[in-house]
């Protein structure tokens, strides 16, 4: 399941882990790479999993000639001790029927870890926001009960509103609320599951339709930077983009970011 | 998302399917029933001829002792290989895997090969009883060759403007021979077999190389074999090749083929220089004591020469008895 780099398996009690959801846009596993790069996180273990459609590729954080030839799987570990700080990269989506048993290996993998809080990552079809959603920020949150009672109000003050219910059955007044994120790939039901499970897990959550996500993929990030500090700065630019976006034209100083590798992956279809 | 014409259509996602957010909402035990016998169908079946089922029960740890382990993914490569190093020695087969999935037009139960099929058999050097499907990770090395459209290659250059088909190189951390042509560049990234193979020895810190050879034809076809030949300098396939140069066709090297089979016929035996040496002592005999060097020199060359001089003619041009 994790394999470790080297010998030694990193201690990972304690620390907050971050990872995406392959959900509309990639805008998680945008952030999570935006996340990487900037922080400059090594690599400290595989998930190998046979639920992951398998992709290798080169190293897309490389700097320097020989680290362009490192090999990149489908699922790493990243982990800086000194900001207690683990992030999980998924480049690859699900195997159809293996969903459910990847959210569990997530899950267990979580629990037998002892992270302090989870983090995930997602976005959600901007096309399905009701009247309520089409105005203001296009950023939502939901929490567990466990990770309310660790951070308590911290994402109402920063302006974040919780994601609201929708109706069952729309257009039927007294049907019950139910949670619904269209194109969020395993966030709802991973949700669901570690409520039930008791794992403090927040899930920070962007509207947004397909295209050109990596400005989608610098709010949720900015966002996460306001809560985290993360990244000692306020500004874009400060917050570097991995060396591999460069095929798509933007206008910013340092090299043209283009994403796409993980959305060629996504397009895969089994 | 509503059209023009005022009806709702369901956008698509690059990243996520909506079909997946119904998976097991409600099911039954039929259905759970009907899932766990399609499982078992599509389960992959991996069999082994009877002299390796032995040498399995016999090894202490139920495994096969292999050194090298050579891939071929697709048409082209499959056949590269085939050509090149399956028709040079002696390869038995050792094994085949059998699956089936609902693509498959034919039952599990049939073992035949069917043409058109996927299948994947294991084959088996007899002189090098190491090159082979593995089992045992140690001290083991793995060679993926694998093809790929070329519609799949992103580069900022346009694609027209490169040369197809051509090879790229991806290697895990703990390989550390030469690659035989250029690292694959980011952001392209390898999916299917190779990539679970590769991804596999990554994790498990086995040395192993992926050269993928992306081609605009599909099919097989011979100028995409020939680009793998650029992969022979790699340790592991250059052991495999014997009598190279008899494979290549002559017509296609044709220079560069005659003069390599030369090469290697050169010293192939000493016949000529020894019947050189036979002439040259019937020619120095005890009695010829007024032969010079310069003169034994041209007799030699002469001798060598294999030229014959025209008896007849020469003897008709002089007269023996002339009358003035």
């Amino acid at each position: 399941m994790f394999v470790p780099v080297g010998n030694a398996s990193p201690t990972f009690k304690d620390s907050i882990l971050i990872m995406p959801a392959v959900s509309v846009g990639n805008v998680g596993q945008l952030a999570v790479d935006l996340l990487i790069s900037s922080l400059n996180m090594p690599c400290v273990g595989y998930i190998h999993t046979d639920c992951l459609i398998p992709m290798v590729g080169n190293d897309p954080y490389a700097t320097s000639e020989e680290s362009s030839s490192e090999l990149c799987t489908n699922a790493e570990v990243y982990f800086l001790p000194e900001k207690k700080l683990a992030v999980l990269q998924i480049r690859s989506p699900t195997v159809k029927s293996k969903t459910r048993q990847f959210r569990h290996l997530i899950l267990s993998w979580i629990k037998s870890n002892r992270f302090s809080q989870s983090i995930l990552l997602s976005s959600s079809h901007a096309y399905q926001c009701d009247d309520r959603q089409l105005s203001g920020s296009p950023l939502r949150y939901l929490q567990t009960l466990e990770m309310k009672n660790i951070i308590g109000d911290k994402l109402q003050k920063l302006d974040l509103n919780e994601l609201e219910t929708t109706p069952a059955f729309p257009g039927i007044r007294e049907t019950e609320q139910q949670l619904w994120i269209p194109g969020g790939g395993i966030t709802k039901r991973f949700f669901t599951e570690c409520s039930s499970e008791h794992i403090p897990l927040a899930v920070l959550l962007i509207f947004c339709s397909e295209g050109d996500n990596i400005p989608e993929a610098f709010t949720l990030m900015n966002f996460l930077n306001q809560w985290l500090h993360l990244v000692e700065t306020t500004g874009l630019c400060k917050l570097g983009k991995p060396v591999d976006w460069h095929i798509m034209a933007v206008e910013e100083e340092t090299k043209a970011p283009a994403l796409k590798d993980k959305a060629s992956v996504s397009e895969l279809q089994f | 998302m509503a059209t023009f014409f005022g009806e709702t259509v369901t956008l698509s996602s690059r990243a996520v399917d909506e079909e997946d957010e119904e998976e097991g909402e409600d099911e039954n035990e039929e259905d759970r029933e009907i899932k766990r016998e399609l499982e078992k169908k599509r389960e992959v079946h991996l069999q082994w001829n009877a002299d390796f089922s032995r040498q399995f029960e016999t090894s202490s740890d139920k495994t096969l002792q292999i050194s090298e382990l050579i891939i071929a993914v697709g048409y082209n490569a499959s056949g590269f290989l085939s050509a090149f190093a399956l028709s040079s020695g002696n390869w038995e087969t050792a094994g085949n895997i059998s699956l089936w999935n609902e693509k498959s037009r034919f039952s599990r139960e049939t073992s035949l090969e069917h043409p058109g099929e996927p299948s994947c058999i294991f084959y088996r050097k007899d002189e090098n009883p190491e090159v082979l499907g593995s089992i045992e990770k140690r001290s083991l090395k793995v060679t993926i060759l694998s093809d790929c459209p070329v519609a799949n290659y992103r580069s900022p250059e346009y694609i027209s403007a490169i040369p197809v088909p051509f090879l790229k190189a991806l290697k895990t951390r703990t390989y550390n021979e030469n690659l035989c042509c250029s690292s694959l560049e980011q952001p392209n990234v390898v999916s299917g077999i190779p990539a679970a193979v590769l991804s596999y020895c990554q994790v498990h810190q086995i040395p192993a190389v992926l050269y993928q050879c992306y081609t605009d034809v599909v099919k097989l076809d011979s100028v995409t074999v020939e680009t793998y030949k650029s992969t022979l300098s790699c340790s592991s396939l250059r052991k495999l090749i014997k009598h190279f140069w008899s494979l290549v066709e002559p017509d296609d090297y044709k220079n560069l083929h005659q003069a390599a089979l030369k090469m290697s016929a050169l010293f192939g035996s000493t016949y000529l220089c020894d019947s050189a040496i036979s002439d040259m002592n019937v020619m120095k005999s005890k009695f010829r004591t007024r032969l010079t060097d310069e003169h034994l020199n041209d007799s030699i060359r002469v001798n060598l020469s294999g030229y014959t001089p025209p008896y007849t003619s020469l003897v008709d041009s002089m007269q023996c008895q002339s009358s003035d």
